[in-house]
């Protein structure tokens, strides 16, 4: 694994994110598949599955990395699953017998660790990127969020049962971008050499 | 850290003891408000605006970080706009040597301030974002409600929405503040020398 950059150098679900402006087109078709998704969440008639909303939000935060180590930037900290911490065997080590979680059967079958495996910790410069990269994200999120809520409270008076019947769908659509942000804003700012080193 | 100002109300602060209580009497006050807000959300639903002034002068008049005022050097780590001509003028007549160089100690974060910043603004960032899936959850919760498939005897659409507001409201008051309250929290104390 490359040290000093928090972006892996790999492809992205078929597409390559080695140059910036790769990693430029896959943030800017992210949030515009977010927009879209947004917008016939918003538009579509009828009522809203709430398990689709639900799936869909934690999937898509998940898609660029960060917070999950399958995405193209790096894992901030070690992916825990579901009964990691209290067991040290991951959810899907679990899936085996008895005799394979106490360990006696030699290595656990692994199907997909969430990338904790090959997890390593961040190196000092990763973490000034990624520190750095989470103060630009505040920066624009107390920025997009305050317009928001300035622009709902103007127009308040007409739109108070709208944003109530569609709530699920805007907050699932702020909960992808605030938790997406700072893995944007890494890989918009990377600079161009992070395959070259 | 800390702008030419290391005392807030009188009190010197370069104690992180001293720090560390003015934070927690600052977020006293501010869930005073919260809690206000919520409780005269229906009765009284502007109150919630004061919540919003009173966290607004909390960030930049005392714990500082976004303008000139307050313990904390702004962060962005750019120059201050340029005074009128006029306090040019009095200056030069004052004191000619300070012409032109401003007080770069009073806004330039040297390399482990803006450490410091950046780490402050990730913790928070895990803080404030970790609201958000609260906010999802409820209003789908909300939903479910509205739309019958769950029916609790307590469990309304209003109840939900003055919950997605709570929470809303809380999640505001700490995105306005809690970079510079952590940042207030660690720092180690100050030594004038």
């Amino acid at each position: 694994m490359q040290e000093g950059v928090v972006i892996k150098p790999v492809s992205f679900k078929g597409l390559q994110v080695k140059t910036r402006v790769q990693r430029r087109v896959l943030v800017v078709g992210y949030y515009s598949l977010l927009l879209v998704a947004g917008v016939v969440g918003v538009v579509r008639p009828g009522q809203r599955d709430v398990v689709t909303l639900i799936n869909f939000a934690f999937f898509s935060c998940l898609l660029l990395g960060g917070i999950y180590g399958r995405g193209p930037v790096k894992s901030y900290t070690k992916p825990i699953l579901p009964l990691e911490a209290s067991g040290g065997l991951s959810f899907w080590e679990k899936s085996g017998d008895d005799v394979q979680m106490l360990g006696l059967s030699g290595r656990a079958r692994r199907r997909d660790d969430g990338g904790s495996a090959d997890w390593e910790p961040l190196d000092e410069r990763e973490q000034m990127e990624r520190d750095h990269a989470h103060y630009e994200a505040y920066r624009i999120v107390r920025w997009t969020l305050g317009i928001v809520i300035g622009v709902y409270w103007v127009t308040l008076h007409w739109t108070n049962s709208w944003i109530a019947e569609k709530l699920p769908v805007l907050a699932m659509v702020v909960l992808v971008y605030v938790l997406s942000l700072p893995q944007a804003v890494v890989l918009w700012t990377e600079p161009e050499d992070v395959d070259a080193a | 850290m800390t702008a030419a100002s290391y005392r807030m109300f009188g009190i010197p602060m370069e104690q992180r003891r001293a720090r560390r209580r003015l934070v927690v009497a600052v977020y006293a006050v501010l869930l005073l408000f919260c809690v206000g807000s919520i409780v005269f959300a229906r009765t009284a639903p502007m109150v919630y605006n004061w919540t919003i002034y009173v966290t607004l002068a909390a960030a930049m008049l005392v714990f500082g970080g976004s303008g000139r005022y307050g313990l904390i050097k702004p962060f962005p780590n750019k120059p201050p706009r340029p005074e009128p001509a006029m306090v040019d003028v009095i200056r030069l007549q004052l004191a000619p040597m300070t012409a032109g160089t401003p007080d770069e100690s009073s806004w330039r974060n040297d390399e482990r301030e803006l450490s410091r910043r950046d780490r402050a603004h990730y913790r928070a960032y895990q803080v404030v974002a970790s609201a958000f899936p609260v906010v999802l959850l409820l209003a789908a919760l909300g939903l479910k409600v509205a739309q019958g498939s769950l029916q609790l005897a307590w469990l309304t659409t209003t109840t939900m929405l003055q919950s997605i507001f709570a929470v809303a409201l809380l999640e505001t008051v700490l995105a306005m503040t809690l970079p510079a309250a952590i940042i207030l929290w660690t720092e180690p104390d100050i030594d004038l020398g």
